[in-house]
């Protein structure tokens, strides 16, 4: 009897698994969660100011929240803070817990309550995950083919966190916040936004921000792919942007067309591609920074700054990556047996990762140096008609100022104390569970690295002339907290 | 990136691939220099319906801020 009670129950918990996100029944590009459609609210794009948070569990949590706190205390014009001038935050893994949490709970999120809350209750949920795992009635609930693990992860998310909230609960300011997972199929990037949703013909506004959180964070083995269905054989009388359309129609550049080519497949290959299973989104861009790449470099993007540069509603433009990649040392070298089996697994999922987060972090900061040179060779090229009365250039929207800001640990170098600081916090580990003080340090150390970041005070200044860093610094003995020194030997005590 | 002007007798919005860039001429006339990325594009000018061609797609490539693509429109 009992036994049957118990095969009901599990019957009915297993048949309720419902799809994460609703179908959209009419396109329409003007409306939904979209950059343009976020009230400016004293935010213009004069100032536009992009933020990046890499992936890295706890580590990247707290090491973002540190930088936005230094934002917060970044005053400028009228002592108004430069966090409320951000634009737009892209997050990948670890970072988007800080950006979504940010975007919904705001300033509350700097108290000191509330700074105990996130950093070290809310985000140190490792074990309750795990106990969610092994509970019983979960068992069955994870027999269905609807229900994995990572969907327990974002109702775990969603209890902690999120409280229910969804994507509609962003749109009423900004900054724009993209969360970014990977489609599995493509090897792309996945944002949760509606100018993705819309190609699955689906509303992005009703998803729970634990979904889009839990499927940027789904890290490959441990969390199982967050599947969407996609609605687009239900059809929803969309309309292909016209970029799109000229995207796929041409085959150079190549890295535009295999954009279009892999965007449009949600709708031109509708019948196969009706689900879509999303993995991290660290696995296409660990420091999500690729969307605001697009959007930088291209007038594709549904938040394109190039077409705010021919607008002219652009003046300058920051981008802050904060990057909490890890860089474990190893003695492989010292041997001349290859590395075994693990060894090999950890470094092919994390080491194209770092490569290419490289990449991304210099493909910005290349595409900034290029158009200051072509502002550049424009004014000097006018300077000298102008002193030979020859005829005047075509006018070039209002100069911009470019700034690319990166945020890493390695900027600790240079003394034994910074070499020990930079090693302690390269070799933290991946995962959602820290101690109090190594959660301390990360956040002093987004922290002090804006503050002492000389492209950060050259940005500022460009900003307000008046403006002066602050001191900021790290305690020696939150380090040796963090990272106990391994003991050392003495004559009496000789290690082994 | 690619640098393209747009010439037209008078000053109008223009529409790169449905998006508007805003207008082809600044305050004092001269035709201004928009940063499109190089790749095919569809060209358009806002307003009245009298541009010949209505819409033209052109491939952008090969510019600099000081040599950019001209898109032609006149008066139809």
């Amino acid at each position: 009897m009992s036994a049957l009670a118990v095969l009901v129950v599990a019957v009915l918990v297993v048949g309720c698994a419902a799809p994460v996100n609703q179908r959209l029944r009419t396109f329409d590009g003007q409306s939904g969660y979209r950059y343009d459609t976020l009230p400016k609210d004293g935010n213009g794009d004069d100032l536009f100011v992009v933020l990046a948070f890499s992936g890295g569990g706890t580590r990247a949590a707290a090491f973002s929240y540190g930088v936005m706190e230094a934002l917060n205390d970044a005053r400028h014009t009228n002592n108004r803070p430069l966090l409320e001038d951000v634009d737009v935050i892209s997050s990948v893994s670890g970072g988007s817990f800080t950006a979504a949490y940010y975007a919904l709970f705001r300033d509350t999120m700097f108290t000191d309550e509330g700074r105990t809350t996130f950093l070290h209750e809310k985000i140190q949920f490792q074990d309750e995950l795990i106990g969610r795992a092994l509970w019983p009635v979960n068992w069955f609930r994870l027999m269905s083919a609807t229900f994995d693990r990572i969907n327990l992860a974002a109702e775990l998310y969603d209890e902690r966190l999120f409280e229910g909230k969804t994507f509609r609960d962003l749109m009423g300011r900004k900054p724009y916040i993209i969360l970014n997972a990977t489609d599995m199929s493509l090897g792309q990037r996945f944002e949760f936004t509606q100018d993705q949703f819309d190609l699955l013909c689906s509303d992005v506004a009703s998803v729970k921000i634990s979904t889009g959180v839990a499927a940027s964070s789904a890290f490959p083995g441990l969390l199982s792919p967050l599947t969407v269905k996609n609605f687009a054989a239900e059809g929803c009388a969309y309309r292909e942007p016209t970029w799109l359309t000229k995207a796929k129609a041409h085959t150079n550049p190549a890295r535009r067309w295999v954009r279009g080519r892999d965007l449009a497949s949600y709708q031109d290959a509708k019948d196969e591609r009706r689900f879509v299973h999303l993995l991290d989104g660290g696995l296409a861009d660990n420091i999500g920074l690729r969307g605001p790449y697009a959007a930088l470099t291209s007038n594709d993007s549904g938040w394109s700054v190039l077409q705010k540069i021919n607008q002219g509603a652009v003046n300058r433009v920051v981008v802050i990556t904060a990057n909490a990649k890890t860089k474990h040392r190893t003695t492989w070298d010292r041997h001349e047996s290859a590395p075994g089996l693990f060894s090999v697994l950890g470094f092919v999922t994390t080491g194209p990762m770092d490569n290419y987060s490289f990449d991304s972090v210099q493909l910005v900061s290349d595409y900034f140096d290029r158009l200051r040179e072509s502002f550049q060779n424009y004014a000097v090229c006018q300077r000298r008609l102008d002193a030979c009365q020859g005829e005047p250039l075509p006018g070039v929207a209002r100069p911009v100022d470019f700034h690319a800001i990166e945020i890493a640990f390695d900027a600790f170098y240079g003394s034994p104390d910074n070499d020990r600081l930079r090693r302690c916090l390269e070799e933290l580990p991946t995962s959602f569970k820290l101690s109090g003080d190594q959660v301390e340090l990360l956040r002093r150390a987004g922290y002090v690295l804006l503050v002492k970041s000389g492209d950060f005070n050259k940005a500022m200044t460009a900003v307000d002339a008046a403006w002066t860093p602050k001191n900021a610094s790290i305690d020696p003995a939150l380090v040796e907290r963090a990272c106990p020194a391994p003991p050392k030997a003495t004559p009496g005590n000789p290690l082994r | 990136m690619g640098w393209v002007i747009v010439t037209f007798p008078e000053s109008r919005e223009v529409f790169v691939d449905d998006k508007s860039q805003g207008d082809n001429l600044d305050a004092s006339g001269r035709c201004r220099v928009l940063i499109i990325d190089d790749g095919l594009h569809t060209f358009r000018l806002g307003g009245a319906a009298d541009v010949a061609p209505p819409a033209q797609d052109v491939t952008v490539a090969n510019t600099s801020i000081l040599d950019p693509l001209p898109v032609v429109f006149t008066k139809a």
